[in-house]
């Protein structure tokens, strides 16, 4: 991205042009328009950050126009810890890094039912059973379905699964057994992928996206900022997310994790991320924009501004290996956001 | 029967012998890193469970859920933090 100054009334004169394109007219932006705004709004960011309010409020309007005010809700778990024979440079469960992570193997179905019950007591509509593997082997595959099963009579609760790379043999047979939602995240750029894991490729997730979306499972395609990647790039996912057209991203900002390559980063500013919140919104305005793994340490006191950047469902409770902010905290805040409680199912 | 009848020490036992016995054990430990907190007053971050046992510095087997977290050394049990351990 050419680094720019910008005056104030380009960004607002751009934006209004936006709102006329996704509010009013209902269609979605153009990739050039998305990168006149990204280019401007980075340079918002250097210039002064508080210029970024009328990108999050647009985003906010968008989020409303296209999905209305519902949240969605979901808890997750890992289900298997550690021991993961990836590298993906920003994980604490590769056993290629010396994380003080310790590996355990795949949890009883009563553990994971009663963290199912714990999920739904708060009221989510999504539970997500996490596994570090490269991809599911055919004990795993079984497990996986008794689970979903056992998760779906029990709680009545919408089961999604993330289990690594699927072959289409194992796409069908998760999407038969009633699984909702598979989650394989890209996390960045094709061009920036090499740096970050070496021991699968950008084109290895990719097929396993598609061959989920073949089969009929929803799919939940996340991005992991603040690994190093330039704002081009984050553009490059951004546009590959809307060629993949997923149901549901979740954002997540890295938080560096001891013994991993990436421990040694910085976190990314809060004023950053929330106009990468609002941007993919812009880009992506159907989707479910999931608050992901490093809001609390990312945001801070700003999680709320979120919710009204573009931000429609979150991650309640703790994460698959660190604490996340008390359920009460984040219901109490939708509660004062006065955004209800829900299942989303698409486009409004 | 002779100690030379009762068969070799496991490695378990031996390191269950080498820890302070007693019934008070305190915690000395980094649950951040493992190391002795004479080397490291306290790295554990807010949104982290422990990772490391308190009372020995080993590694510790941690379940973590939607809505709670439970942290388990192979000597010492169950671990339960006070507010002010670090």
């Amino acid at each position: 991205m050419t680094p720019a100054t910008s005056s104030p009334k380009e960004l607002s004169l751009l934006l209004e042009q936006a709102r006329e394109t996704l509010v009013c007219q209902h269609t979605p932006l153009a990739s050039e328009e998305l990168a006149e705004i990204a280019r401007l709004a980075q340079a918002a960011l250097l210039e002064d950050p508080a210029r970024i309010g009328e990108l999050l409020t647009l985003a906010h309007e968008a989020r409303l126009a296209w999905c209305g005010d519902t949240v969605e809700v979901e808890g997750i778990l890992s289900a298997k810890t550690g021991g993961c024979p990836e590298d993906c440079h920003f994980c604490s469960q590769s056993s290629r890094h010396r994380s003080p992570v310790k590996a355990t193997p795949m949890l009883d179905p009563d553990a994971v039912l009663e963290a199912a019950r714990e999920t739904a007591k708060l009221g989510a509509t999504e539970f997500c059973i996490v596994l570090a593997v490269r991809g599911p082997n055919e004990r795993i595959m079984t497990k996986l379905i008794e689970l979903t099963n056992l998760v779906r009579q029990d709680t009545g609760l919408n089961v999604a699964i993330s289990a690594g790379i699927l072959t289409r043999e194992q796409s069908m047979e998760l999407a038969r057994a009633g699984v909702h939602r598979y989650n394989h995240n890209l996390e960045t750029a094709r061009s920036f992928f090499p740096h970050i894991c070496t021991t699968h490729t950008y084109d290895d997730r990719l097929l396993t996206c598609q061959l989920v979306k073949e089969a009929g499972m929803q799919l939940c395609c996340g991005v992991l900022l603040g690994m190093g990647e330039t704002a081009d790039q984050r553009l490059e996912l951004l546009e590959d997310l809307r060629a993949l057209q997923p149901e549901e991203v979740p954002v997540n900002f890295l938080n560096p994790r001891p013994g991993t390559p990436l421990a040694s980063r910085s976190l990314m500013s809060s004023t950053e991320a929330l106009a990468w919140v609002a941007l993919f919104r812009l880009g992506l305005p159907g989707v479910i924009l999931r608050y992901a793994g490093g809001r609390e340490v990312t945001l801070g006191e700003l999680q709320a501004l979120g919710m009204r950047s573009g931000v429609n469902a979150l991650i309640v409770g703790n994460y698959l290996t660190t604490l996340g902010r008390s359920p009460q905290e984040d219901l109490a805040m939708l509660e004062e956001l006065s955004m209800p409680v829900g299942a989303l199912t698409g486009v409004l | 029967m002779p100690e030379s009848a009762k068969g070799p020490v496991s490695t378990e036992d031996k390191a269950q012998e080498d820890l302070p016995q007693g019934p008070e054990i305190y915690p000395s430990f980094c649950t951040g890193c493992g190391s002795p907190l004479s080397k490291c007053p306290g790295c554990r971050l807010s949104f982290d469970p422990p990772r490391f046992c308190p009372y020995c510095g080993k590694r510790l087997t941690v379940y973590v859920s939607p809505t709670t977290w439970r942290a388990r050394c192979v000597f010492h049990g169950e671990i339960v933090l006070s507010p002010t351990d670090l």
